[in-house]
């Protein structure tokens, strides 16, 4: 049996409903018995209700639900808004694809990777170590129908498939040479006919420079002739390439041994 | 006659794209939802625009609702946790609005004005000492006489413990019940008590 303190320190969850069933059961025998302590229950249940009817109660304005929809479908369309500029990115992507087409396009065109390019033709101008007219003979020589079989270079790369002459590069060169021009010369016209292509390096630095000329010449010449190496700041000899024959002739400001090692690297 | 919808089947019509479903849901609860917020910010508008931005914040968190438990603590727990948040920000600005709010505490139908007065005079009292609880005795209260949570379902919406609850409303009470026996007092002191 619960005393009337117990019962006075658990009148507040009593009436909120807020005790365990057992004790609950107990508070309600208790009370039935007691009628001071069903009293203060009255009296706690009067607290109660004036509180309840006194409660400072703001309302809402009375359209507040609108104002909810409205600010909701407002939020929606936000929420939308970027998935728009999602889309504006992607309408911008089109343009970027097309102008990369076009870049792609233009590369490949004005490179001569396409059938319809006459870029390709006109790059053997733009190659820093042939000259205009050498490059317009060779043009002519594409326009007659020269396949590129019978062309003095059956290369792989560009710049071999353009030259009239085989790639001669050295593997070797003195530091600090770089290439600075070619010169083709002579008539492509007949296998028996000369031509020479003339590359030229330079030590920016020192100022010296080496000169490579390569010479086609007729099939029986051999490195008995009078072509042999006969000055020391010259090396000349005979190299053959794809059934032709050339005159390699090297000199220029450098000792003979790095001129020789340019020599055996070009072999 | 018609049976009310459930606002679990409300919510699951809303979450289906029915918009007249959800505005159900906040004529439902915009006075619980409004009176919550209100209790603890105290001013008119920042009430209504967190009021709105709590039923915004449900509209999109509805799929998170467990339909197997009531809708008014979980609708109750947002607006709470949204309140609170701005309450912080406003006190971190050091600004914290404070609104007289009137009410509708005068009874002129009543048989007996004079009684109704007098009534009337207590009522100002007791929401005045409401008004002057702390905000969060205040929301407590509030949801217990008002609303009639169980202590549980306010516990769950302030995010606290059971005991956390029960302790505040105690302390409310015991405010309240002071103006009580001082009223009574007055009673007993009066000739009209005598």
């Amino acid at each position: 049996m619960l005393t009337c303190r117990e019962v006075e320190g658990l009148l507040d969850l009593y009436l909120d409903q807020e005790l365990d069933t057992l004790t609950s059961e107990r508070c309600a025998q208790h009370l039935r018995r007691c009628s001071r302590c069903r009293a203060l229950l009255q009296s706690k249940e009067e607290e109660a209700e004036l509180i309840r009817g006194c409660f400072p109660s703001p309302q809402p304005p009375p359209d507040f639900s609108k104002g909810v929809m409205a600010k909701l479908s407002a939020r929606k369309q936000e929420s939308q808004a970027p998935r728009s500029n999602i889309l504006r990115r992607f309408r911008v992507t089109p343009l970027i694809a097309a102008a990369m087409l076009i870049f792609v396009f233009f590369e490949a065109y004005s490179t001569g990777h396409l059938p319809f390019s006459t870029q390709g033709k006109q790059e053997i101008i733009r190659e820093p170590y042939i000259q205009d007219d050498a490059a317009s003979d060779y043009n002519t020589q594409l326009q007659n129908g020269m396949s590129d079989a019978d062309s003095l270079d059956s290369g792989t790369n560009s710049k071999s498939l353009s030259s009239p002459t085989p790639d001669f590069t050295p593997g070797y060169l003195p530091q600090g040479f770089i290439q600075e021009n070619g010169s083709v010369a002579g008539s492509p016209g007949g296998e028996e006919q000369e031509e020479s292509v003339d590359y030229t390096y330079r030590n920016p630095q020192t100022g010296a420079s080496i000169n490579i000329q390569i010479t086609r010449v007729a099939s029986g010449a051999t490195a008995t002739n009078e072509e042999r190496a006969t000055e020391a700041a010259d090396v000349s000899f005979f190299a053959e390439k794809d059934g032709r024959h050339y005159l390699i002739r090297i000199s220029g400001d450098i000792s003979s041994e790095e001129l020789k090692k340019i020599a055996s690297s070009l072999k | 006659m018609e049976e009310k919808t459930t606002d679990q089947e409300l919510a699951r019509r809303a979450l289906a794209g029915e918009a007249s479903a959800f505005e159900e849901i906040v004529i439902r609860y915009q006075q619980a939802v409004f009176g919550v917020v209100f209790r603890l910010l105290r001013n008119q508008e920042e009430a209504e625009d967190i009021a709105q931005e709590s039923f915004i914040k449900c509209y999109q968190n509805l799929d998170k609702f467990d339909q197997q438990r009531p809708f008014a603590p979980w609708i109750c727990r947002i607006a709470g946790n949204l309140a609170l948040s701005r309450l912080r920000q406003l006190k971190r600005r050091r600004f914290l609005p404070w609104e007289q709010v009137s009410f509708e505490v005068a009874d002129l139908t009543a048989a007996d004005p004079a009684e109704a007065l007098e009534k009337n005079e207590i009522k100002q009292k007791v929401a005045d000492c409401i008004k002057q609880l702390k905000p969060l005795d205040q929301l407590v209260v509030f949801l217990r006489y008002y609303k009639e949570f169980s202590y549980d379902e306010i516990a769950y919406i302030l995010q606290t413990r059971r005991n956390n609850v029960e302790v505040r409303l105690h302390r409310a009470r015991k405010k309240l019940h002071r103006i009580f026996e001082e009223n009574q007092e007055v009673e007993r002191c009066s000739p009209a008590g005598k």
